[in-house]
């Protein structure tokens, strides 16, 4: 009985020495979902979806535990079943989870270019408003900073930090709705179909009298840098102006570097002027005194300022020459009008009568 | 009777002994501090790959010492390898992190000199740009630019300070060539007006 009892302990020892020494191979899993851990972190899991990557961590730790807690059991008394099964759950949801990832990248990747390309849409459109119009106010700093700002956004979003980026372009935003806020009393009267409506119907008039009387009229058209001579109300000439530094504002007083609107005529034709040859016109009339004296008043021009005289068409110039209120022509072009018109001709000036005007149509992008 | 007795004895100081083995504090805490200096010098900024390897090879050590402080026979052998590898790679990651943190300093020092130069050549050319009427709105429109890039470069060294090294770098370079263009544009509209005088 007693050696019958050793035998079988030694053989029980021995079967459990044999198969017990042999540690059963870890999961294929656990290496995987590790593997794929590391793949969602460069995928950037932490900052797309922080809440699932959390919750896929915490998944990913209670099965390491797991393991961890079977490890540290007598070999023999390993089961690494349960282990297989947690981390296949891990596997699951980490590969929905990389899905995931990629779809809110993408997301906010996209929706961050697109802001940004409104925006450098926005740039570009006064950049180019500012170019066209060479009016001095509409070259701000504001803009290049917002160009840069926007550069800096789309950077910050390649390194995958999306909130950084929007504050950027948020930044970016609000420059540039200072330039448009800055610039908008300056140019919405070219937008404005009443005041283009008047300064159509100054032209009309004008050319209407032309007609019926049989003279000369001249018309200043601004946003085009226009001069056109019209004779019996038909067109005879365009030619290419240049106009003040701040051409976009009616004139109101001296130094403003702005070209008059209104109705005037030419008082004096000098044949040996500064710029060439040139065409004085009765710069301020009435309608001028009244405007800067109610300026005046209400204290919107500087005390000492005068309301200026002296503007002319001139030679010296052409259609990207800027001036200080005058309206400049080349040389042969003042040589031509100057040659074909009297004191005493009538010359409108007027911001356009274009309804869909650059300025208009770009008012219309920016908003 | 006596045999059992002794066999239990044996059993006992055999498991007692083995029992005992401590986990190693020593390397956990040397290890757990090297990386905690690597992160100090910006190792998760700087070099993130090599910081999260590093990371991971801690909790696989820190993992076997859990298995070990479970079983009745403790074994840290394998624990005390995994940390000293971990503490090898901790401090080589230390050593890295500041390496490549200061070469991007530089590089975004160099960027910044490189941007500053830019602009103050371009507001000086700006300034001494050929004036004539057809140029002046562009000339004004120019300084502008120079005088939003001149404010953008005021944001530069701060980040600098921060440890921002590629932001500043990048913005450097962006506003450098923009101050380069408007240089360009002014020689090349010099160098036009000066064809046109010969």
């Amino acid at each position: 009985m007693k050696s019958s009892c050793l035998k079988t302990g030694l053989l029980l020892t021995i079967l459990m020495v044999v198969t017990g020494c042999s540690e059963p191979p870890a999961p294929t899993e656990i290496q995987l979902a590790l593997a794929q851990e590391t793949e969602l972190w460069r995928a950037g899991a932490s900052i797309y979806t922080p809440e699932s990557y959390q919750q896929y961590l915490s998944a990913l730790n209670s099965a390491r535990d797991l393991f961890t807690r079977e490890r540290s059991r007598m070999v023999w008394f390993r089961d690494y079943q349960p282990i297989s099964q947690s981390f296949a759950q891990v596997l699951e949801m980490g590969k929905k989870m990389q899905g995931d990832v990629q779809t809110v990248a993408l997301q906010q990747t996209t929706e961050i270019a697109k802001t940004a390309a409104t925006l450098e849409k926005r740039i570009i459109l006064l950049k180019e408003l500012a170019e066209t119009l060479k009016d001095r106010r509409l070259a701000m700093r504001k803009l290049t900073q917002a160009d840069i700002r926007i550069e800096d956004a789309k950077r910050l979003a390649k390194e995958r930090r999306s909130k950084e980026a929007n504050e950027k372009l948020e930044a970016a935003r609000i420059d540039i709705d200072a330039v448009i806020k800055t610039i908008r009393p300056l140019v919405e009267r070219y937008a404005d179909r009443h005041q283009i409506a008047r300064w159509k119907s100054q032209v009309d008039q004008a050319l209407a009298e032309s007609r019926r009387e049989g003279k000369d009229v001249i018309v200043v058209r601004k946003i085009d840098r226009q001069v056109t001579l019209y004779r019996k109300g038909c067109r005879v000439r365009d030619f290419n102006a240049g106009f003040g530094f701040n051409f976009l504002a009616d004139k109101l007083y001296s130094g403003d570097k702005a070209t008059p609107e209104g109705e005037y005529k030419i008082i004096k034709k000098l044949d040996n002027s500064r710029y060439y040859k040139a065409l004085l016109i009765d710069y301020p009339n009435l309608e001028d005194r009244q405007r800067f004296d109610l300026a005046k008043r209400k204290k919107l021009i500087p005390r000492n300022a005068g309301i200026g005289n002296l503007i002319e068409i001139h030679g010296g110039g052409g259609d990207n020459s800027m001036t200080n209120g005058c309206i400049s022509l080349q040389d042969h072009h003042i040589t031509d009008l100057f040659n074909q018109v009297a004191v005493g001709t009538p010359v409108v000036i007027v911001g356009t009568i274009d309804y869909d005007n650059i300025i208009a149509s770009a008012l219309r992008g920016l908003n | 009777m006596k045999n059992l007795l002794v066999l239990i004895a044996g059993l006992a100081l055999v498991s007692s002994l083995a029992g005992c083995a401590k986990p190693p504090q020593e390397e956990m805490n040397g290890t757990k501090a090297a990386i905690e200096a690597a992160a100090a010098e910006g190792s998760a900024k700087y070099v993130a790959e090599d910081n999260k390897k590093v990371n991971d090879e801690y909790a696989a050590a820190m993992e076997e010492i859990k298995v070990q402080e479970a079983k009745w026979f403790k074994n840290y052998d394998k624990a005390k390898q995994l940390l000293a590898q971990a503490k090898a790679d901790a401090d080589a990651l230390k050593a890295k992190t500041a390496q490549v943190k200061e070469e991007l300093k530089q590089q975004a020092v160099a960027a910044l000199a490189e941007a500053t130069t830019a602009v103050t050549d371009a507001k000086a050319k700006l300034e001494t740009a050929p004036k004539g009427k057809g140029s002046a709105a562009d000339i004004e429109a120019m300084k502008a630019d120079a005088a939003g890039m001149e404010a953008e470069l005021a944001t530069i060294q701060p980040l600098v300070d921060q440890g921002e090294f590629v932001a500043a770098a990048e913005k450097a370079a962006s506003i450098r060539d923009r101050a380069t263009a408007i240089s360009t544009q002014i020689d090349e509209a010099a160098a036009m007006k000066a064809g046109k005088k010969k």
